[in-house]
């Protein structure tokens, strides 16, 4: 090849290759607009929203939560992860614990009534390393039977704890009834027996057969471009099997009038009621959340500010699947402060709540939202729970907008349909009124206008924003 | 000609020999990595000012969310108590929480009105008062918080409303067994002064305390010059500035009521004392708890503290695998609060009944040999300073947590150890690490409490003494 062909050819080639400017441009262009995507490798469904913060947080969900158990294996989620945790194939415990301290990188884990996690949060310096150790405990986990032993102890531990704090123990008082007869009743963490129980052969076996892409969902929250993280994954993930798991639907938990009291020595009393709520994927979820927002403010003006009867006093909504709501009180006068909690809760079902009240609540709740997106990991979790409870994680961007559109008129239905009985726990030493907390009186109920105009006027409700 | 054809396609051969180069330069090769010293100091500024009153501002800007938080820290708290005035300090933030939600329209100076849950917190070294408000309603949070602290309106109506709650506080609080055993153990180790660490404080006191003496704390210790206002969030810092200045315009510079009534000393614990609480408790929880340093006295051995914390309670240290991967404990860690005036040093521990004697003494004697020389390798010291640097990027990932740090740190350090802590970590070696040691806890005296219930307590023979 003489010269001249020699600079043809080069000239060529050279004319032939994609400026590189371009190249660049083209690619920084595309993934800017992937703020928020979904895809699909071997089967495993990921979820990835872009984060300009400098951290990144991944989390691999398991399908299922309680679906999974039963009596004798409650806890298996959590004693398995939490024992994956400790070591892989290629990090053993001394050299996982030495990285993860050197990157900053905090792994978790929780078991939810729905799904178990698994999640890992770094600085975007680690991502990559981190994600290496992230995927070996998922795939190699050690499981080694003297660590399996240390879990053991300590998940057994915790699960007898839960009784002696009266202000988590009240909460599994109250739930006894009311999840009765339903999946809900088993414990995702496990009790000291079922725990006992399970052999690390047991939790071996369970991890095969978690392994299939099926049955899991990965949530990237970062500024890691979508086309390398797709090869990552599928580096990753790409062997696995991925089966055909399909969720199954709960029942509606059913609510009935309870009570399940149990006396202890203390110096207050504890309070919790349940009631069927809708979940996520009802059209009445986003009305029960403000109508629970409300029941909040109502509670806290009228049991803490009006008759100064409690120091903690709420309401509050759930987002599970088989869902519910609670109302919550730690008093030493439970009689009386549940008499004024279920007032407030007719008075919801009989009058319709003001404009200046919605609009309180829809700037309350949009705080809240935010609040709930300032950290990378609460993200990952977020969309996730949206995913597999809800209508999709894209239904994230449509939040606020579900609650600007609710009317007084949803709230005063969805109160009714909803809040019919309620299944009561108490603990402490004071006598429980059985016909109130069974709901069989008669309820005066003032008028709903009078309340208002006393209490909600312009300038009272920005003292109604006070909790200390 | 012919040389002037050679030259062209010669030039021709080169530009693309060295587009070609570039193409291959830029696809394949791997930029070095930036040093880590570099890339894990977190992007975020921390701006401060003093107006010409003596309030501090500090602005942070993160636009991760469109909120703002606002925290007025005012150093105080338990420190400034005495016999006569234990827990005054709590009640009168109670108080003042109503006064702040009490502020009047026309103080917001035109500005629409905002939906803020103000939060109260008093603790040992401090009372903060805080909100978040969507990032439009910077100015009207400003004016509200302003308003607050330069017209305060102490109402003894509020004042008879907060009592009692107040009061159910305290009822939850000692409903919980771990709060007693703290409580317990705490009255011991501060025996001279312990209304100075003690914010829920004494009942009796509550509720018997006047108006005029929550005025008194409301002139000596709310004065500009004593408090920070701290905003961090979805704001320019140049706003916050301006508006501040016209803000807080008014609000005058008083006498430091540090230097008219300074925090008495805590005496040294001359001798080891022992508590015993006894409750329903499932497990055996041993609290030891040491005089640690003051920032005020000592700041250099408050860093070594800090790192020692850190490498302990990784779990592959060698006090956790001599204390937890023995399966003597199942759990085993080691804290200091930093404190201007005296930070506790506390080991928390758990184990069962059987176990508890053993556990107790290998405790003691790994205690004593912390501050041997070659305790710590290298790596874990090298890593943990790593984790500590890695962890500032973590606190201010969430913009309204941050408010929350930076108060602390301000109320019992300054900002300028805060703004140097990073660094004066990594000046500590295993000389220093020693001289800690040396200084607060080997062979240096202890109250060592046991939570533990009255039938485990029988069954293993446990007495008070038996813990010296």
């Amino acid at each position: 090849m003489n010269l001249k062909s020699a600079a043809l050819v080069l000239v060529v080639i050279s004319l032939l290759m994609p400026p590189m400017t371009s190249v660049i441009t083209a690619v920084i262009t595309g993934e800017e607009n992937w703020e928020s995507v979904e895809f699909e490798t071997n089967g495993l469904k990921v979820i990835y929203k872009r984060s300009e913060g400098e951290t990144s947080s991944v989390a691999l969900f398991f399908k299922g939560g309680v679906r999974n158990i039963n009596e004798h294996n409650q806890g298996i989620e959590p004693f398995l992860l939490t024992l994956a945790t400790r070591g892989s194939k290629n990090y053993p415990k001394d050299i996982l614990s030495s990285e993860l301290a050197r990157m900053g990188t905090s792994i978790g884990t929780s078991a939810e009534r729905d799904y178990s996690v698994i999640s890992f949060r770094s600085i975007d310096q680690y991502f990559e390393e981190s994600w290496s150790i992230f995927v070996d405990l998922i795939l190699n986990p050690t499981l080694d039977e003297g660590e399996a032993e240390l879990v053991r102890e300590q998940l057994i531990s915790w699960a007898k704890q839960a009784r002696d704090n009266p202000d988590v123990w009240i909460w599994r008082i109250a739930g006894e009834s009311f999840f009765s007869g339903h999946p809900y009743a088993l414990e995702p963490e496990g009790t000291p027996t079922s725990l006992a129980g399970l052999s690390v052969q047991d939790l071996k076996e369970y991890h095969q057969e978690q392994l299939m892409t099926s049955k899991l969902m990965l949530v990237v929250v970062g500024d890691k471009p979508p086309s390398e993280l797709k090869k990552m994954i599928g580096a990753s993930f790409g062997d696995l099997p991925e089966g055909n798991y399909e969720e199954t639907i709960l029942p509606k938990i059913k609510s009935h009038p309870e009570l399940n009291s149990e006396g202890r020595n203390l110096p207050t009393n504890y309070v919790v009621g349940y009631w069927t709520a809708p979940n996520l994927k009802s059209e009445d979820y986003y009305p029960m959340l403000v109508a629970t927002e409300i029941l909040k403010y109502h509670f806290w003006w009228e049991v803490k500010e009006e008759q100064t009867l409690a120091y903690e006093v709420y309401a509050s909504l759930s987002s599970d699947s088989s869902n519910w709501g609670t109302l919550y009180v730690c008093t030493t006068e439970p009689n009386e402060a549940v008499e004024l909690m279920l007032r407030e809760i007719e008075r919801l079902k009989q009058e319709e709540v003001r404009p200046l009240e919605l609009e309180y609540i829809v700037y309350l709740f949009i705080t809240d939202y935010c609040l709930g997106q300032e950290s990378a990991q609460a993200q990952a979790l977020r969309l996730g729970h949206l995913e597999l409870v809800g209508n999709g994680w894209e239904t994230g961007a449509e939040e606020i907008e579900k609650i600007k559109e609710v009317t007084p008129q949803d709230i005063k239905r969805v109160t009714n349909q909803w809040i019919e009985s309620i299944s009561f726990g108490t603990l402490g030493p004071k006598g429980i009124d059985r016909r109130l907390f069974l709901q069989t009186g008669e309820k005066a109920v003032p008028s709903f206008t009078d309340w208002l105009r006393e209490k909600f006027c312009s300038a009272a409700c920005m003292r109604g924003c006070k909790l200390v | 000609m012919k040389s002037t054809r050679r030259k062209l396609l010669a030039v021709a051969i080169l530009i693309s020999v060295a587009l070609i180069f570039c193409f291959l330069f830029f696809t394949f090769w791997k930029f070095p990595q930036e040093v880590t010293e570099v890339a894990v100091i977190s992007k975020t500024e921390i701006l401060s000012k003093e107006l010409p009153n003596g309030l501090t501002i500090i602005a942070v800007e993160n636009h991760q969310v469109p909120l703002v938080t606002l925290v007025m820290a005012v150093k105080g708290g338990a420190q400034v108590e005495n016999p006569g005035s234990d827990g005054l300090s709590h009640l009168h933030e109670h108080v003042f929480v109503s006064n702040l939600a009490n502020v009047p329209k026309r103080a917001l100076r035109g500005q629409d009105r905002p939906y803020p849950i103000l939060r109260g917190t008093t603790s040992t070294e401090y009372v903060a008062y805080s909100f978040t408000v969507h990032a439009a309603d910077l100015k009207a949070g400003m004016y509200l918080m302003s308003f607050g602290f330069k017209h305060p309106n102490l109402r003894q109506s509020d004042l008879e409303k907060e009592k009692p709650v107040v009061l159910a506080e305290y009822d939850r609080n000692e409903s919980e067994p771990s709060y007693c055993l703290g409580k317990a153990v705490d009255k011991r180790l501060w025996y001279a002064n312990p209304y100075g660490k003690d914010a829920l404080g004494n009942r009796s006191i509550i509720a018997q305390a006047s108006l005029e003496d929550l005025r008194k704390i409301q002139r000596a210790y709310y004065v500009p010059n004593n408090c920070a206002l701290i905003v961090t969030g979805d704001i320019e810092p140049s706003e916050v500035f301006e508006t501040a200045e016209t803000a807080f315009e008014g609000w005058n510079r008083e006498e430091d009521p540090f230097s008219r009534h300074p925090v008495p000393p805590q005496l040294p614990l001359r001798k080891n004392l022992s508590v015993m609480v006894t409750k329903p408790v499932s497990a055996v929880t041993l609290l030891i708890e040491f005089q640690g340093p003051s920032t005020f006295e000592n700041p250099e051995a408050t860093y070594a503290a800090d790192l020692a914390s850190t490498m302990l309670n990784n779990p592959s240290s060698r006090f956790q695998k001599k204390l937890v991967d023995s399966g003597l404990f199942s759990f085993c860690s080691m804290s200091y609060l930093t404190q201007n005036h005296t930070g506790p040093i506390r080991v928390l521990t758990q184990t069962t009944p059987q176990k508890f004697r053993q556990a107790k003494d290998a405790l003691l004697g790994e205690l004593n040999s912390l501050a041997d020389p070659d305790y710590f390798s290298s790596e874990e010291i090298s890593n943990a300073k790593q984790q500590i640097e890695i962890g500032s990027v973590w606190e201010r990932e969430r913009a309204s947590r941050f408010a929350q740090t930076l108060k602390f740190w301000w109320c019992s350090t300054s900002m300028d150890y805060y703004l140097g802590y990073v660094e004066n970590i990594k000046k500590v070696g295993r000389v220093q690490l020693s001289d800690y040691f040396d200084a607060y806890v080997v062979n240096k005296p202890s109250v060592r409490g046991v939570l533990i219930s009255p039938e485990d307590q029988k069954l293993v023979n446990l007495r008070e003494e038996n813990l010296a």
